[in-house]
Parts: C-alpha cells; sequence; structure tokens
C-alpha cells in the first residue's frame, strides 16, 4: 500500500469570487522527488501555503506526513520549507539567522554549522546576510530549511537567483536529500532541471490538476522517430513509403516524424526502402520527449478543455 | 514560548536595535537630566514648567530628570514594538516564523514579552544613567542629595521605574497592536507617533475629558505617575483596559489571518 507523505482531497481556496486552487487531490508518495509545475498564478504557492498552515483553505481536507493539515502544529518540525524568496533579518549573520530559526523550531544549535557547510556557505556564516549575494541568500534559505533534518522538504522555486553552477549543485542536492529518504515536493519553472530530478510530477493550471504521476508515464511513448530527406522534394515519396508500411507520419518543418515505438531494425530497414525508392536521408534518429514538450501539450490540452 | 523568547532575544541582539533603542533610551534619559537639573531655580518659575531647587532635593529628586522623559521614551518603545512586529510582515520573515511555530499566540507573545525585557532593561540602563547624571550635577548646583537614598528616597525611585515601565509597556502593547493590524512597521509608527504625540494634545483641549480617555495621555500620566486630570490608578486601569482589547482584536485577527506575503 502507498504512503503519501502529502495527500488531499478536493481543496480549495477562494479569495472573493475568484478561485486560487479549486478541488486539488493531490497524492504525494513518500520519498520522491516530486517536480510541482504550472504556470504563474495556477496556484502553486497557494497551494504549499495551505501545507504549511499559513493560508487557511476554503473548504477540502489533507494530511501532511499524515496529520491534517487543519493541524500544522502537529506536523511542521517534520517538514523544511522554503517558500519564494528567502526572508531573513539583514542585520544579522547568516549564521545567526540560522540561529534565530533553529531556537524558534527547538532544532540542535549543532545544527547551524552543518547546514551552512551543506548549502557551500560554511565560510561566509559569519557575514552580514545584507553582503549576500542572490544565489548565498538562496543557498541559505536551503539551509534554514535543512535545520530540522526534515521529512518532507517544500521548496518553492529554489534555484531562483542560482548561477549553472548553483542550480547543478541544487539538483544534486536534491538527489542526495531524496537518496537519505527524504520526500523532496519543488516547484520550478526550469522543467529541464525537475526533467532531470523528479521522479513524479504534479502539473496544475487554473487551481486544476492537470497531471499527477510519475515523471517516466507522463514522458512514456512520446518520443519520435524523425527522418529527412535530403531533398525536401522527396517528402511526399517518402511519406508514402512509410504510409504504404501503416505508419502515420507527421510532416513538420522539413521532416516526418514517427511514433518512436519503431526500433532499431525498423529503422534500418526504413533507410534502406527510402534508398531504394531513391530517397536519401539526411536524417535518422529518435528525439526523446521533453517535459518542456509534454508540459506544452498538457497545458494546450487543458485550455483547450 | 520560551523557545519563542529564545529567538527573539537573539534577534534583538543586532548592533541596530542595541544601539539605537538600547542607547537612545539611557542617552535621552540623561540629556533630560542635565536640562531639569541644571535650570533649576531657587523659587517656582512664574510662567512654564520647571523645577525648584529644593524639589530636586526631595526624596524623588534623584529620578527627576528620568521622570520627565518617561512620555517620549514611551513613544520611542511605542516605535520599537511597532518597528519589530510590523517588519516581520513587510519582510516575509513572518513566514519562516509561522512554519517554525505555527501556535500564532504564542508567537505573538513570545515576541512581546522579549521585547517587553529588553524594554525593562533598557529603562533600568536610563534610570541609572539618569541617576549617575543627578548625583555629578547635584554638588555644582547646590542640590542637597542626602535624601535620594533614604527609604523613602529609594522607595520614590522604584515607583518611578514601574510606573516607566508600565507606561512604556502600554505604548509598546499599543505599537505591536497597530503594526500587526496594518502589517507594517512605517505605518504603524507614523500614524501611531503622529496620533500619540500632537494629535492628542491638540484634541484634548478641544474634547471635554479627553485627557481621561485618549490611550496616549492614559499613557503618559502613568508615566508621570499620575496627572491632575487622571491619577495613577485609574491611568493604569483604563489604560491597561484599553491595551487589552486592542491587543485581543489583533491577536484574533492575527491567528484567523492568511500569511500570503
Amino acid at each position: 500500500m502507498t504512503t503519501y507523505a502529502v495527500e488531499t482531497r478536493s481543496l480549495t481556496k477562494r479569495y472573493g469570487a475568484r478561485t486560487v486552487v479549486d478541488g486539488l487531490d493531490l497524492r504525494l508518495p513518500t520519498g520522491v522527488v516530486a517536480g510541482f509545475i504550472g504556470p504563474n498564478g495556477s496556484g502553486k504557492s497557494t497551494t504549499l501555503r495551505m501545507l504549511l498552515g499559513l493560508v487557511r483553505p476554503t473548504s477540502g481536507e489533507g494530511t501532511v506526513l499524515g496529520e491534517p493539515v487543519t493541524h500544522p502544529e502537529r506536523y511542521l518540525s517534520r517538514v523544511g520549507a522554503l517558500i519564494e524568496a528567502p526572508a531573513f533579518y539583514p542585520g544579522l549573520s547568516g549564521e545567526a539567522n540560522l540561529r534565530v530559526l533553529a531556537a524558534l523550531a527547538g532544532n540542535d544549535p549543532k545544527r547551524v554549522g552543518q547546514v551552512l557547510d551543506r548549502v557551500g556557505l560554511g565560510k561566509r556564516g559569519s557575514d552580514a546576510y545584507k553582503r549576500y549575494s542572490l544565489g548565498m541568500k538562496q543557498r541559505l534559505g536551503i539551509a534554514a530549511a535543512l535545520l530540522g533534518e526534515p521529512e518532507l522538504l517544500m521548496l518553492d522555486e529554489p534555484t531562483n537567483g542560482l548561477d549553472p553552477a548553483g542550480i547543478r549543485e541544487m539538483r544534486d542536492l536534491m538527489r542526495a536529500l531524496a537518496g537519505e529518504g527524504m520526500t523532496v515536493f519543488v516547484s520550478s519553472h526550469l522543467l529541464g532541471e525537475l526533467e532531470q530530478v523528479c521522479d513524479h510530477l504534479v502539473v496544475i493550471e487554473a487551481g486544476h490538476e492537470v497531471y499527477q504521476g510519475p515523471t517516466a508515464q507522463l514522458l512514456d511513448g512520446s518520443d519520435e522517430l524523425v527522418l529527412a530527406p535530403e531533398h525536401t522534394d522527396d517528402l511526399t515519396v517518402l511519406a508514402g513509403l512509410l504510409r504504404s508500411r501503416g505508419l502515420d507520419p507527421a510532416t513538420r518543418q522539413g521532416r516526418l516524424h514517427l511514433p518512436a515505438s519503431v526500433d532499431g531494425a525498423d529503422a534500418a530497414e526504413l533507410n534502406r526502402a527510402a534508398a531504394d525508392a531513391g530517397v536519401t536521408l539526411t536524417e535518422l534518429h529518435v528525439v526523446r520527449a521533453s517535459l518542456e514538450a509534454q508540459y506544452g501539450t498538457l497545458m494546450t490540452s487543458g485550455a483547450c478543455s | 514560548m520560551t523557545r519563542v523568547l529564545t529567538s527573539e532575544l537573539i534577534k534583538l541582539r543586532r548592533p541596530g536595535v542595541l544601539l539605537g533603542a538600547g542607547a537612545v533610551l539611557p542617552l535621552l534619559s540623561v540629556v533630560a537630566t542635565l536640562a531639569v537639573v541644571l535650570t533649576a531655580t531657587e523659587t517656582p518659575p512664574t510662567n512654564g514648567p520647571g523645577t525648584t531647587l529644593g524639589e530636586l532635593s526631595q526624596a524623588g529628586g534623584l529620578t527627576a530628570g528620568f521622570t520627565a522623559t518617561a512620555a517620549i521614551l514611551g513613544l520611542l518603545v511605542f516605535a520599537l514594538f511597532g518597528s519589530a512586529f510590523g517588519s516581520e510582515h513587510t519582510s516575509g520573515t513572518l513566514r519562516s516564523m509561522l512554519t517554525r511555530e505555527p501556535r500564532r499566540l504564542r508567537l505573538l507573545g513570545g515576541k512581546w514579552l522579549a521585547l517587553a525585557l529588553f524594554t525593562a532593561s533598557s529603562l533600568l540602563l536610563a534610570l541609572v544613567a539618569s541617576a549617575l547624571t543627578a548625583l555629578a550635577l547635584a554638588p555644582s548646583q547646590s542640590v542637597g542629595s542626602g535624601e535620594w537614598f533614604s527609604g523613602a528616597g529609594l522607595s520614590a525611585a522604584a515607583g518611578d521605574y514601574r510606573n516607566a515601565v508600565l507606561s512604556a509597556l502600554l505604548y509598546g502593547t499599543l505599537g505591536a497592536v497597530v503594526a500587526t493590524l496594518a502589517r507594517s512597521g512605517i505605518i504603524a509608527v507614523g500614524a501611531g507617533v503622529a496620533w500619540l504625540g500632537p494629535a492628542e494634545h491638540l484634541l484634548a483641549d478641544a474634547v471635554p475629558g479627553g485627557d481621561r480617555w485618549f490611550p496616549g495621555l492614559l499613557f503618559e500620566a502613568a508615566a508621570q505617575g499620575g496627572t491632575a486630570a487622571t491619577s495613577l490608578s485609574r491611568s493604569l486601569l483604563i489604560g491597561g483596559l484599553l491595551a487589552m482589547v486592542a491587543a485581543a482584536v489583533a491577536s484574533v485577527t492575527f491567528v484567523r489571518r492568511d500569511v500570503s506575503t
């Protein structure tokens, strides 16, 4: 039986006549790195805030680590969170800022040094927060979220302000945390990054769930075999050849696209057949489905529905 | 509550806070003591307020300068509380706090208690600084200080300190209330100081009985140990009730409010 770190039923938040989150049924398996995707204003931050007890749901219910969201005091000690931009006291050092939060949460003060080291701020902990770069502030926010050795980590746009190396480190950190058994729920617009690190995805639009499930399942069956003839005049001949073999190619930008259920032997056969028909191929390769492309498809179908 | 208190005390160790409220209160007290002792006259002044050398030589003379600044110190404490409570909203640190301590009343209580301890400590420093200044000036102004350390003198000093602390905490509570409702320290300090300072004094002349009901004037009367318009006990009772009702309204609002910034 699957256990869920986060589970909601018909979770809804309205501000007056505006519905921000609309009947969301989340099921986040324990131990996954889950990506939370959606356009700006789709309700991601509000959902995270409801799970953290910052915003009161208008209706619906849910549990976090088995405890009801109406009683955040029962589970927040086991949850780490970074919501939107990190917020600290500018006049205090990074280390003192973490001591403030550690004292408030009742965490072991020794954790302060450990989490600073973990995010690469060990040597800059005594610097005033106001002197930190954007990336350092973001790292301190992550360090603060890790203070209590959480079972569940919720991160809202954690790569904001990070340079490419920092983004890579963040990805590695999330993988490492998941390896330690932590459930990570991360929202981001960097779909390429999420694709690499997330084994579970939740996609929402306008407060509605659009997709929820394993990343592999969303991308499965979406790879394509691409064929491009040397001369564009040969596209019709090539398309006819493929149709005669029961395939249904789509023409896009001078290339023919087929679902990549065609295996390597079939591809070789297609190459030979094209050559026999006098068509020379300049391209014959598989294009792996990307989360970005699938997300675009989901959003388009979501907008149309 | 202990965790909140410890956390808040770490924040109060910021240089800006220590040098601001922690140093300004004693400094103002010293300046006021200088003014009170150096301008004291043999006979009561014919126009305007003033203190005589005879009054200064009495039991409560040691803390006369401190008492004279109590209302101004109260306004500063209002600003301290307003800024401390309001900035958590505007800087976004409130959400970090609430994800560590979601019991919101406990958070408010712990923060208030930490600021109250800081205020009481700062006022004690102010009292000591004022007393040392008065002691240093007394011989040159021919002010007798024999009564200052008598039982009555020490009792008067303790009473002045108690009144200053109670008054400051009423000011501070109101500052916390306004900042919590406005979700902004700047708005709280601007509006609050304008109302409690000049506005109430001007309105008190126009509104009959205003000096017996306006919160700022009640808090000020408490700091001075009572005035002609209202006694110490009345100012503490009515002022305390006003502050408690305001605090209850702000607490309920804070507990029920969504934190979306």
